[in-house]
């Protein structure tokens, strides 16, 4: 055993020492009747100084990761902080706080001044992406607990069709978009709903969120990262940010060999080969400048199918379809079992009252939608661009939008410092 | 790769399971749909009792014409319940023997040679026809009396509101305070969230009183010090659950306890160890959210309930008259 690796070991016996600290005031009741307590959905509160200690302990794990990723070139580094990460942000801090819900704190606090964002939250969101900014998306590699429990399920990837990582790489645009809509209208935190792996962190969860992590692990099994890769919301900004990276990671520490080893070592379709451009000069810049004046036209067509489809999406805040459920069948204000609409009538509003903040919010998911369809027209719009632009590339190199730095392709490639 | 084909059909039907459990659960657990509420007040599991163990049965219930019974006693073959401002005295066939109309509405009654009378914060005198035969002091705006005992010496008066007993003489003298809370002495006091605070006397003439907070008897002896107690705190049967309970208690022959319990509302047998011994009543023989019941006991062992929700005296003798 390294040196490495004994810290690695170390780290976690320590940590997960210290929530003897920590004591609840009033502990639950042991009935004896087989009664069984609900589950709560989120851990319990934390000391403000553990919560620092988290940020720091986030903060050294982004720091080692990106140190193995850059400098060491070292796979077996990058995979023991991301055992590390799966303990500690993952089993032992339950997956709560994390950069990926982090995103519904940001943008509810722009939307609602009543929101007081946590400092912590704040940097969990933004550390990452400023790593990001530099040195790619080393984060993903090796401090995000959902990708570290999916990396180490991949045992037999296979190489998906490229039309089909593209098709699918549109979902967490969309998931992304859809995060911001429901967490700017004070709707739903989606992110944290659909969580997969929270549960499993937690021990804690209902059957169908346990068999969707367990369903997410056996595709993980044959396509790797299946929830980083085409649904975490979080990899998008990440993705941006590398995308202008100038200490992004390299397959060859200097001059690439064109051995071809490393083609196929990335499980997740990030290396782009060499290629050199096809077909007339002229036509292909023709039809780049087509596709470039479509972009608005995307754009406006994602966002009136938005605008279109705001009913159907604001009946998912509570406040629209208790309203909804409300003005439709007025006898359900005396039930007794509709806990919603026995706080409704115990608040003592009116339904003109309630009918008007329905209103109000079904117009921010008009805008929203908006905003979210004209946000789904760029994305395909600079999908497509993206696709007939051709750029004469020589050797392989990491595609610095979608690689996660996990540095499999360096252990692939024989050229040594 | 081998199997490919194979591999492709599986992350499909994968991809298909993954979608629509999302998609499943975003429309059925929307936000705002009415779901069953995982933390509703539920006791109905622990209102169940096992047949066997009730050991005692039903055997008369007598109406009153009142609108608000408070409290009931027994004494030589005579019931005693006070009502709005009145007691009314019956035989145990439900005849009415007398009806008395008092000077205000009492809290509280104990007999023996005479009959003792709370009104929230003082006490008073009557004899068995009705007459005052003295009125003492009262205890002060914060009294307020739940409870009287009285022996062959003493008239014992249970006060919620300062927590604690009054051990006086029949002449209202204050002996001494018992069970009051001292830091000093290290006496906790009693434990009183709400108006039910019972006492009972033993066999011997030792003083009972329900620690309801703390789910406990307390055991006196004749200079106010605590000489024993008993605690059950359980939502099963055998136990008293919530904030205070018992709500009434009384002694049979053989110093065994008849505790009341409010919430879930049944009557028990515990012996003079605080073990449980069985059910009296049932949650089931009482109306839905009924008010725990006032005890006494008559000289055959039977337990003499005042329900305050059906406005009745109900009596119940052992099944086993061994018991």
């Amino acid at each position: 055993m390294n040196r490495y690796q004994k810290i690695v070991y170390l780290l976690p016996a320590i940590l997960t020492g210290l929530p003897v600290w920590a004591q609840q005031r009033f502990p639950k009741p042991e009935f004896e009747t087989g009664y069984v307590q609900p589950a709560t959905s989120q851990p319990a509160p934390r000391m403000l100084f553990l919560e620092y200690f988290d940020v720091f302990v986030l903060v050294a794990a982004l720091t080692l990761a990106t140190w193995f990723v850059v400098r060491k070139r070292s796979r077996q580094g990058v995979l023991w902080t991301s055992v590390f990460s799966l303990l500690y942000f993952g089993f032992y801090r339950e997956g709560c706080i994390c950069s990926i819900g982090a995103i519904q704190n940001i943008v509810l606090a722009v939307f609602d001044p009543s929101y007081v964002l946590p400092f912590t939250a704040l940097l969990f969101f933004i550390i990452p992406l400023v790593v990001a900014l530099f040195y790619g998306r080393t984060f993903c590699a090796a401090v995000c607990p959902l990708g570290a429990i999916q990396d180490l399920v991949a045992f037999r990837p296979i190489e998906l069709p490229k039309w089909l990582q593209k098709i699918l790489g549109l979902i967490p645009y969309l998931y992304l978009g859809l995060a911001v809509l429901y967490a700017a209208t004070r709707s739903e935190f989606l992110i944290c709903r659909y969580d997969p792996f929270v549960g499993l962190f937690r021990f804690d969860a209902e059957f169908q969120m346990l068999l969707l992590g367990a369903l997410f692990l056996l595709v993980g099994v044959f396509v790797a990262r299946p929830y980083c890769r085409f649904f975490c919301p979080y990899g998008v900004l990440l993705g941006w940010m590398s995308t202008f990276s100038k200490k992004h990671m390299t397959i060859t520490p200097t001059n690439c060999i064109q051995c071809k080893l490393c083609a196929n070592s990335c499980p997740f379709g990030a290396i782009d080969e060499p290629v050199e451009e096809q077909g007339n000069r002229r036509s292909n810049v023709q039809r780049l400048m087509a596709y470039l004046l479509l972009v608005p036209l995307w754009m406006g067509i994602g966002g009136l199918a938005g605008s279109m489809v705001h009913v159907p999406l604001a009946k998912f805040n509570k406040t629209v379809y208790l309203a909804e459920q409300l003005v439709a069948n007025p006898e359900i204000k005396q039930d007794q079992n509709n806990i919603d609409a026995r706080t409704f009538m115990q608040k003592g509003k009116t339904m003109d009252e309630l009918v008007t903040e329905a209103q109000s919010i079904r117009s921010q998911f008009y805008w929203g939608g908006w905003v979210l369809g004209g946000f789904m027209g760029l994305v395909i719009g600079l999908t497509l661009v993206k696709l007939s632009s051709h750029r004469n590339r020589n050797d392989y190199v990491p595609d610095k939008t979608n690689c996660l730095s996990c540095g499999r392709c360096m252990d692939y490639c024989p050229v040594k410092n | 790769m081998k199997n490919r084909k194979y591999i492709n059909h599986i992350l499909a039907v994968m991809a298909i399971f993954i979608a629509g459990i999302i998609v499943r659960d975003f429309f059925v657990n929307r936000s705002g749909k009415n779901i069953d509420n995982p933390y509703a007040y539920d006791i109905s599991e622990f209102a169940q009792v096992d047949p066997s163990e009730v050991i005692y049965k039903e055997v008369k219930a007598l109406r009153l014409s009142v609108s608000e019974p408070k409290g009931i006693a027994f004494a030589d073959g005579i019931i005693y319940v006070i009502a709005d401002s009145s007691m009314i005295q019956l035989n145990e066939s439900g005849q009415l023997i007398k009806q008395t109309h008092l000077e205000g509405s009492p809290t509280a009654i104990a007999v023996n040679e005479k009959v003792w009378l709370a009104f929230t914060n003082r006490v008073v005198q009557l004899d068995k026809d009705g007459n005052v035969i003295s009125r003492w002091q009262d205890y002060g705006e914060r009294a307020v009396i739940t409870s009287l005992a009285v022996s062959d010496q003493y008239v014992y008066v249970a006060d919620a509101g300062n927590r604690l007993v009054y051990q006086c003489r029949f002449d209202g003298e204050l002996v001494r305070r018992v069970g009051e809370k001292d830091e000093q002495k290290g006496v906790p006091g009693f434990v009183v969230p709400s108006p039910y605070f019972d006492i009972a006397l033993s066999d011997e003439g030792f003083l009972w009183a329900v620690d309801p907070g703390r789910h406990s008897l307390e055991n006196f002896n004749a200079d106010g010090a605590m000489r024993t107690s008993w605690t059950k705190s359980s939502v099963k049967t055998e136990g008293f659950s919530g904030c205070c309970n018992p709500a009434h208690m009384t002694i049979l022959a053989d110093n065994l306890f008849v505790t009341s319990e409010k919430g879930i509302v049944r009557v028990k047998i515990y012996d003079q160890h605080g073990e449980y011994v069985g059910v009296v009543a049932s949650p089931d023989q009482f109306d839905e959210d009924s008010y725990a019941p006032d005890v006494c006991v008559d000289e055959n062992n039977r337990v003499i309930l005042l329900d305050f929700n059906r406005k009745q005296v109900r009596i119940f003798e052992p099944l086993n008259n061994e018991q």
